[in-house]
């Protein structure tokens, strides 16, 4: 009970008043690379646009400003999104899995949710929709790998039915909505069957073999109306009728002057019964062929030559059918709309858009068209481009709005201070050339004056402008505008990479997007991992900051490619290829010119440098690396010439596979290299910094049988350290390793929990060397303390604080699953957490053991918002000790700044600074005029 | 002229005096000023003269006084400091300021103590007891601090100033990338 209270009474000085909501973080939604986009079906312009991305994500966008106006993200276990429909009724999605959901237009509000197909396990390839009555509700189709499945979608009590049919792989389906008929066509290696299913109680009445003897795919063929199918085959267009089975005319496309075709394109791209007789052919050379079926067989209507075509779609909308061309030369996208039955170009209507290098390629366009009064129509164009922008472009060429998707998929942060201002920069640059003293001291007298000036001119300035007491940024701590140095380095430059290969530069006060760069030499086809080094930081001035982004393509062997930068100004510099990478490390100790050179471990066991002279010594460094195939974990040393030699490895079992490996930060800052006990001794921390963490998970993934390896070994010499294995337990598994101490989670499979294990190192009573430390010291083992504890709820990233002189108490920062960011106290697991809480124990300020950890809704760094999808937390130490910025990446970016052990270095902001100086100038005053009325008395009195 | 005289302003205040001379008027010896007397009066004359022995013990006496003193003083302290307990809290510092404050302020002073000690037949013996009995005092002080664990004796108090340790070897490594 005691600690319990003691906990509420720790925890309630952590909380966020309302007042300070928003003045210090920030958050910002994205959606993702969009898979899927559905434009409000209205005959005019639509405010509406719904969005469905590859990261589960279903978005409903104000198609004017791109806002997000509601967003919902689905569990990884849903699937894929398999399509989304605007209904009605409302927005329609179906997930791979098999989870039909309506929502809500304009709330995002769910209306029902039902599975369409009762059989587990399958996964939904398509869908589409019947429009019936409303007793009866819309019918949804969909097809999975083992059938067509039905849903009648009436809105209190969603119900559907199953028909299996025979498996194929090649599966085509379309509707009749008049008929109220579902066609699935089948195509099989010799044979392409038609199967026509009654909507109304899935059952199938009629099959037919289509071709005989026919190979091509479904890709190749187009349902008409009326029961009409074209099919491709040998250079010829057939004309079947679907209830027959027979051919009713064929055309020889050679004859027309058609050799090779790309594309069949329907006009709609799910319903036959609008689509008339009418289909484009698109062939060879940017040729577009328009065709209709009638009595007298395959004929076209028109054709006409595009070149460099993109794509070809059809929109129709009431009795209006156009199609709409695109046509791509690199640096120009022009779409033009096309009336389909006449085939006229309507000239006014026609976008052209100028496309940027700096996007990448057009990946996919998705068309609007909506009716105008004053001309036919009017179409708008969302672009989707390789750099994961969203692009909305109008008629002519106005691009509208852009969002910047990519964001969503952050995989490398590095923070970075910013520079000093002018005069201070003139100052910092006083110490690069250290001439006479005579000549430094002037220098910085020179330096400061100019400072002072500049400080008195800025102030007159400010007085005159009447801000002298305003706030200049919505931060109160943060007082300095632009992109230079605070007092308290609180304002950095925050610089993140995406999964597409775009570099971003964003101000951490306000979140704003300062530089982008596409790395333009990046095959994105492959899957590329990154990586930040920070060569130079902002504290050496002149000489530039710079920061190095090496990408590796992750199981090819590509060439890598490196870039490196000015991360304040986003000035890039591409770097020829060099050989495949297996490891890298940037150097501890920087060059005459600070600037910290990176090593290459290549594939070959060569050595290279970048840049490649480097004077220093480099025999103290060591690498190391797992083979994930072989499963050995090697060591090297780095000789004096620069070549390397193995020096130690060992075998991860072949039971196992490695899951997590982390090691310290290099360079990490230790303020304590002990902890005082009650008795007042200390008890010395096993600081060694080569140490590294792995955990490995059985092969073996059976509830009962699966089990989790914990090795912790020395990275220079390979010297296992400490071992540990969790029996019935498996990843993800997450790793906190700083200091002497490792925090990792797993999850326990038996008692289906997220479980927590600490672990803390110590050397023991006394120290082994107290001025260095060596691996190749003979030292006997640490003593290890280890305790576990119990997670309520999902982790889905973990993260821990960096504060400037690590003197402030770490705190321990979780992503949850949630959709949350909550922060720990390390108190909580500390290992040496007693189970019957004494006097001594109080005193060293230790926590009675509680298997479950606490989760107060007062220690959620993220308050009320929710930061969905966690995947990174990154945090950087301000120039203040309380302080650590932290930045959290996942669908969301949200950055903020936390006091683990509470701002005890600034005053309160409340703290009232006129009122304390009108207190003290009183006394003062009170003081003077009471001195003097004494000493007025006192004369008087000696006088009388 | 000078507005005063002595008749009227007598009569308005008896214990007004005129110093100031009049014009003329010189006096060569000035009057006695109110209550001082001329003849040395003589106070217990007889028995000092009678026993000079009891004189100097009693200076003894009051000597001894002085020097025991501190000592005298150091059960009462003990007690004090007993009761005072070993949490630090705003009294028991007080307590401890005092303890220190008193014995300090004496050893300053022992000088003055000397002189008043200086006529004792004991004067050696006697300052080495009052200097001891402050020593004592200072040590119990010290004692008390200990116990309240405010001296840096122990290894935990000196492990904010240990210097950072230096490493020697940099490693890198993870994953073959």
């Amino acid at each position: 009970m005691k600690v319990l209270v003691y906990i509420l009474f720790l925890c309630s000085v952590h909380g966020l008043h309302d007042d300070e909501i928003g003045k210090y973080d920030w958050k910002k939604e994205f959606v993702g690379n969009a898979d899927h986009v559905e434009f409000e079906s209205s005959v005019s312009v639509s405010k509406y646009l719904f969005v469905a991305s590859r990261l589960n994500a279903l978005a409903c966008l104000n198609s004017r400003t791109g806002e997000i106006i509601w967003r919902k993200i689905l569990g990884e276990a849903e699937g894929k999104f398999v399509g989304i429909k605007h209904t009605k009724e409302g927005l329609l999605t179906v997930t791979s899995s098999g989870v039909a959901r309506l929502w809500e237009t304009n709330s995002g509000s769910l209306k029902w949710e039902a599975v369409v197909g009762a059989t587990p396990n399958i996964t939904i390839t398509s869908f589409m929709m019947i429009e019936r009555n409303y007793n009866v509700g819309n019918l949804l189709v969909a097809t999975s790998d083992n059938g067509v499945h039905t849903m009648a979608m009436l809105s209190n009590n969603p119900r559907g039915e199953t028909l299996t049919l025979d498996v194929a792989t090649d599966k085509k389906i379309s509707i009749d909505t008049t008929m109220g008929n579902i066609i699935v066509l089948e195509a099989e290696p010799t044979k392409l069957s038609a199967t026509i299913v009654d909507g109304g109680n899935v059952e199938s009445y009629r099959e037919v073999v289509v071709a005989d003897g026919w190979g091509g795919g479904v890709a190749q063929l187009i349902i008409l109306e009326t029961n009409q199918l074209v099919y491709l085959d040998d250079g010829s267009l057939y004309l079947v009728d679907l209830t027959l089975g027979a051919t009713k005319a064929t055309l020889r496309l050679d004859e027309v002057g058609i050799n090779e075709v790309e594309k069949l394109i329907p006009i709609n791209d799910d319903e036959v019964s609008t689509r008339g007789g009418w289909f484009v052919l698109q062939h060879e050379g940017g040729n577009v062929v328009f065709m209709e079926v009638g009595d007298a067989g395959i004929k076209i209507t028109w054709r006409k030559t595009f070149p460099n075509l993109f794509d070809v779609q059809f929109k129709r909308l009431s009795s209006e059918t156009f199609l709409f061309v695109t046509t791509n030369n690199g640096s120009e996208l022009k779409t033009i709309a096309i009336d389909a039955k006449t085939g006229l170009i309507d000239e006014t209507s026609m976008i052209r858009f100028n496309l940027n290098n700096d996007d990448g390629k057009v990946d996919k366009i998705f068309i609007n068209m909506f009716l105008k009064r004053s001309t036919p129509l009017g179409f708008r164009l969302l672009l989707q481009c390789e750099d994961g922008s969203l692009t909305l472009v109008v008629n002519p060429n106005r691009e509208v709005w852009r969002r910047q998707e990519s964001l969503a998929e952050v995989v490398g942060v590095v923070m970075i201070d910013l520079p000093l201002s002018g005069a201070g920069l003139e100052f910092e640059g006083g110490g690069a050339e250290r001439n006479v003293v005579a000549d430094m001291f002037v220098k910085r007298i020179k330096a400061q004056s100019q400072q002072l000036l500049s400080w008195v001119q800025q102030t007159l300035k400010e007085i005159e402008a009447g801000t002298l007491f305003k706030h200049k940024t919505r931060d109160p701590l943060i007082q300095v505008e632009g992109l230079t140095r605070d007092p308290f380095s609180l304002h950095k430059m925050i610089v993140v990479v995406t999964r597409s290969g775009v570099v971003f530069g964003i101000d951490s006060l306000t979140g704003d997007i300062v530089w982008r760069h596409f790395i333009v030499g990046l095959d994105r086809s492959l899957t590329w991992k990154y990586d930040f080094y920070v060569q130079r930081t902002t504290a050496h001035f002149p000489h530039p900051p710079l920061v190095a982004l090496l990408a590796l393509a992750s199981n090819q062997p590509a060439q890598p490619v490196l870039v490196t930068f000015n991360p304040i100004t986003g000035d890039f510099n591409e770097h020829s290829a060099t050989k495949p990478i297996k490891q890298t490390m940037i150097l501890p100790t920087p060059d005459v010119d600070h600037l910290r050179h990176l090593l290459f471990l290549h594939q070959d066991d060569s050595l290279t440098l970048f840049p490649p002279t480097h004077g220093g010594s480099m025999t103290s460094l060591k690498l190391f690396f797992y083979d994930v195939i072989d499963g050995w974990v090697v060591g090297y040393a780095v000789n004096s010439d620069i070549t390397i030699k193995q020096t130690w490895k060992f075998k991860i079992p072949s039971t196992h596979h490695v899951i997590s490996m982390l090691g310290k930060n290099m360079l990490e800052k230790v303020d304590s290299v002990g902890r005082p006990l009650a008795d007042r001794s200390v008890i010395f921390k096993y600081l060694n910094p080569n140490l590294v963490a792995m955990v490995a998970g059985s092969v073996d993934d059976a509830v009962d049988r699966a089990n989790l390896l914990l090795i912790v070994f020395d990275g220079v010499t390979g010297k296992v350290v400490y071992t540990n294995t969790h029996k019935k337990a498996s990843g993800p598994v997450h790793i906190v390793h700083s200091e002497n101490w490792i925090i990792y989670s797993y999850w326990n499979t038996k008692a289906r929990r997220t479980e927590l294990t600490s672990i803390e190192l110590y050397e023991g009573k006394s120290q082994h060397n107290k001025t260095t430390f060596s691996s190749f010291h003979l030292q006997a083992n640490p003593m290890v303390m280890q305790q576990s504890y119990i997670f309520p709820t999902g982790i889905s990233c973990m993260g821990v604080s960096h504060t400037d002189k690590a003197i402030t108490a770490r705190q321990i920062l979780f992503g949850l699953k949630r959709g949350a960011l909550f922060g720990l106290p390390r108190r909580f697991f500390d290992p040496r957490r007693p189970l019957v809480l004494e006097e001594s124990h109080r005193e060293e300020g230790l926590i009675q053991y509680m298997p479950e950890i606490p989760i107060p809704p007062e220690l959620f760094v993220s308050y009320n918002l929710s930061v969905e999808m966690i995947n990174g937390i990154y945090s950087s130490p301000a120039a203040l000790e309380s302080t650590s910025l932290v930045f959290v990446t996942g669908i969301d970016i949200f950055f903020t700044r936390i006091q683990p052990s509470k701002m005890f270095d600034v005053l309160k902001e409340d703290f009232d600074h006129m009122f304390i100086s009108l207190v003290l100038i009183g006394m003062f005053v009170a003081a003077l005029v009471a001195r003097r009325m004494s000493q007025i008395k006192q004369l008087k009195k000696s006088w009388r | 002229m000078h507005p005063t005289t002595n008749t009227p302003k007598r009569s308005r205040n008896k214990w007004s005096l005129d110093v100031n001379l009049k014009k003329g008027e010189s006096r060569l010896e000035l009057p006695a000023p109110p209550g001082y007397a001329r003849e040395q009066p003589s106070i217990g004359s007889d028995d000092a003269v009678a026993s000079d022995d009891g004189g100097t013990n009693l200076i003894d006496k009051k000597s001894w006084e002085i020097a025991v003193g501190p000592i005298k003083g150091l059960p009462m302290n003990i007690f004090i400091m007993y009761m005072a307990g070993n949490t630090i809290s705003i009294f028991p510092i007080m307590m401890v300021g005092m303890m220190f404050f008193r014995p300090t302020q004496a050893l300053m002073g022992i000088r003055t103590t000397m002189r008043m000690l200086e006529n004792s037949s004991q004067y050696i013996f006697q300052t080495f007891l009052y200097f001891l009995g402050n020593c004592l005092a200072l040590a119990l002080a010290v004692y008390k601090c200990n116990s309240m664990g405010l001296l840096p004796t122990h290894a935990s108090d000196w492990l904010a100033f240990a210097a950072p340790i230096q490493q020697l070897e940099y490693v890198a490594g993870g994953f073959a990338l």
